[in-house]
């Protein structure tokens, strides 16, 4: 699974750190850091938890183009 | 200060490495279960040495089996097929064999070899019987899962 970059980019706009995301959407730092790195597949129900708190879309965070 | 909440404390991410983590130590117990019956087994060791293991052993295989069947779950790599089963059944039946020749060989030697070819023909003849049983089980469960009316399925849920 590729990193997250744009997950990545929209909490660094949000100026918000990988806690303070965590925090909002109720779950641990470890998560949100797994989830960055490519290394955890999030449920749509945390997928639309962490749009909610970067205000974004889904396909604005969780897109990716077909290969 | 509360030490006990009836909720998970984990999130959805370490629920998930949690649920590894004990699906790991089920299979470890239930080999480590299985080599210690088979161990006591060729050390001649009286049955009631080992019962607690084998019931336990047992427990676990038993709940293994009837909650998977209940789920509409068969195997992750095995295909639920007639010539699968008859592969597994030969090759538990050749392990049989080699077990009860090794048993057997050591205390009463090796004249008797068919006694014990008989044994593992038997067991390979138990457990394809068993197993087409369960497919059987599984098939009708797969299928009944699978064909469940979405209307009762989605009130089933709101009810939930």
């Amino acid at each position: 699974m590729p990193k997250n970059l744009k997950l990545k980019s929209a909490r660094a706009a949000k100026d918000m750190t990988q806690v303070d995301l965590a925090v909002a959407v109720g779950v641990s730092r470890q998560t949100i850091n797994a989830i960055e790195k490519g290394e955890y597949n999030p449920t749509i129900r945390l997928c639309r938890s962490i749009c909610i708190a970067l205000d974004k879309t889904l396909d604005e965070l969780f897109w990716e183009e077909p290969q | 200060m509360k030490f006990f909440r009836k909720d998970s404390q984990l999130d959805e991410m370490q629920e998930k490495r949690q649920l590894k983590i004990e699906s790991n130590c089920y299979w470890v117990a239930w080999a480590a279960l299985l080599v210690a019956i088979f161990l006591q087994q060729t050390l001649d060791a009286p049955v009631s040495q080992y019962a607690g293991e084998f019931v336990i052993f047992m427990l676990m295989s038993v709940y293994g089996l009837v909650a998977s069947l209940k789920n509409g779950i068969w195997d992750r790599h095995f295909s639920p097929n007639s010539k699968t089963n008859v592969l597994l059944a030969l090759l538990s039946g050749a392990f049989v064999t080699a077990f009860f020749m090794f048993c057997n060989g050591i205390k009463y030697g090796f004249e008797f070899w068919w006694v014990n070819l008989l044994l593992g023909g038997v067991a390979a003849v138990l457990i394809f019987s068993l197993l087409q049983f369960c497919m059987g089980v599984y098939k009708k469960r797969h299928d009944q899962l699978e064909n469940e009316n979405e209307d009762e399925t989605i009130n089933e849920e709101e009810e939930k």
